[in-house]
């Protein structure tokens, strides 16, 4: 019997073709679906640094005063003086930093002057000068942050001496935008000169109650909203 | 007389023909499955008219590990001023920041499916997860359930939350995901800290989602918002229209097979009678 070549190719085509449909059953066997995805940012870079000095602005003793070296000025009670020949820092805010969020930055300072009023006049005619004559203000210190400098002498009043020091130093709160440097620097100083008017300095150190200068320093940066 | 016939009959080509024909058509599906199946060692995705599942955001389709965008590289005012700004174009966090993620599960196929859904977030501090983190998360379903029980919870008190939902033949279901760092109320000492150590550590944030499907026990189970219009996407290949000419093919195969034995065993026969006569 001849062999059917042609048969047996075909049923070894149909045998492949078989095979073929099981593989491709096998594909659609599982079903199973996972999707995953996710989503990171790292937290926003702050690094703020505000420093504020001030403790030291006064001292209760001055081994050198200005203009006279040698001169010792002592408290006689433990507490912060001030006399003509003195000098120091009223204090200072130095802030730096680059933040990734918009900032609100305010500096702000605080004088008090207390007792600077002399009377050296006999303005009301009784042949004495006491507490019924007028007084006039008389503050001999001269402030300055470097670029501008205030004397007291050139002010009629307290507040408005108060007014024009911290007016050096306070601002309004600035805001900054995100990724700019805020490196700001602002150092205040105070000087009493000794050769200034004697009989005016000699009246505030007669005073039965020493007047008193106080600074009180606040800064700070705060993210905006 | 040998009327024996010599060379191809033509049945017989005409069967040799249709099985290539029908090898030809099975590799062609196979080559265009292995193509359009985006799939792993270990998943894949279903891409017949039986089951097609697909998850995605209104930008991405996922696949195996998807980078989407659930967090932006800075933040605006409803005025249009920046409030925040990365300076390396990283994806960034702050203070005051919120956001919401949505995303779908589609079932485009015959069967319901059984879908489980696994949301983990932590912050880090070079790799290491902190456990203080100032961030809130809140996972809600398209039921408006909230899977975070409570709405709002910190990320220490669940890194790791999940919903399992039904979806019917041809529905889908949605999931949003809302993150936030409160501005006021919150800890300012924490949230400096975080700040400043960020400038010189890798401090972030990390959100993963993990949604998986299986063919439900009851095909015709309910569940999700129904699909008004199927559509198979991303140039899907239905197989129905290759299955049935397969299988035609096959059976014609079958029948020329069967006929042209029979025709064989009738030409050896006639040879035998003859070969008899003649002795």
């Amino acid at each position: 019997m001849k062999k059917n070549v042609m048969m047996r190719l075909s049923a070894l085509l149909l045998v492949a073709v078989l095979l073929t449909t099981c593989v491709i059953s096998g594909t659609f066997a599982k079903y199973v679906t996972t999707g995953a995805a996710g989503d990171e940012a790292r937290v926003a870079k702050w690094g703020v640094t505000v420093t504020v000095t001030g403790d030291e602005a006064f001292g209760t003793k001055y081994d050198d005063a200005i203009e006279a070296e040698g001169t010792k000025v002592i408290s006689a009670n433990g507490d912060n003086v001030l006399a003509p020949g003195t000098n120091g820092t009223l204090g200072s805010v130095t802030i730096s930093g680059a933040p990734e969020v918009r900032v609100s930055v305010a500096v702000d300072l605080t004088i008090t002057l207390t007792g600077w009023e002399i009377r050296l006049n006999d303005t009301d005619g009784d042949d004495d000068i006491d507490e019924d004559d007028d007084a006039e203000f008389y503050c001999p210190l001269v402030i300055s942050d470097g670029t501008t400098t205030l004397n007291g002498t050139d002010y009629d009043s307290a507040a408005a001496f108060k007014a024009a020091i911290e007016t050096l130093v306070d601002s309004a709160a600035a805001e900054v935008a995100a990724n700019i440097s805020l490196a700001r620097s602002v150092t205040l100083t105070w000087a009493w000169s000794f050769t200034g008017n004697d009989v005016k300095d000699t009246a505030l150190g007669d005073l039965t109650t020493a007047p008193t200068i106080a600074a009180a320093w606040t800064a700070s940066v705060t993210q905006v909203d | 007389m040998n009327n024996k016939k010599n060379g191809l009959s033509l049945i017989s080509v005409a069967i040799v023909a249709l099985c290539v024909l029908l090898l030809l058509s099975m590799g062609y599906l196979v080559v265009r499955l292995a193509v359009s199946l985006p799939h792993t060692d270990d998943t894949f995705v279903i891409k017949d008219e039986f089951d097609t599942v697909e998850v995605a955001d209104d930008k991405v389709i996922w696949s195996e590990n998807s980078d989407v965008t659930i967090f932006k590289t800075s933040d605006v005012t409803e005025n249009g001023d920046v409030v925040v700004e990365s300076n390396n174009g990283n994806k960034i966090i702050a203070p005051g920041m919120e956001g919401n993620y949505r995303f779908e599960i589609k079932n485009l196929g015959k069967f319901a499916v059984d879908t489980t859904t696994v949301v983990s977030a932590k912050l880090t501090i070079n790799d290491e997860v902190f456990e203080n983190a100032p961030i809130e998360v809140r996972f809600t379903n398209y039921k408006g359930e909230s899977v975070t029980e409570g709405g709002w919870i910190n990320v220490n008190e669940l890194t790791e939350f999940y919903d399992e939902l039904t979806i019917a033949k041809r529905s889908y279901v949605y999931f949003n995901l809302d993150w936030r760092w409160v501005y006021e109320g919150s800890n300012d000492e924490l949230d400096t800290l975080l700040g400043n150590l960020s400038v010189d550590n890798d401090v972030k944030f990390t959100v993963s989602i993990v949604a998986a499907a299986t063919r439900s026990g009851d095909k015709n189970a309910t569940g999700g918002i129904p699909i008004g219009e199927v559509s198979l996407e991303n140039g899907l290949l239905d197989i129905t229209p290759f299955i049935v000419f397969n299988v035609i093919i096959v059976l014609i195969i079958v029948t020329l097979s069967i006929r042209e034995y029979h025709n064989r065993k009738k030409e050896i026969s006639k040879y035998r009678i003859v070969e008899n006569k003649n002795k």
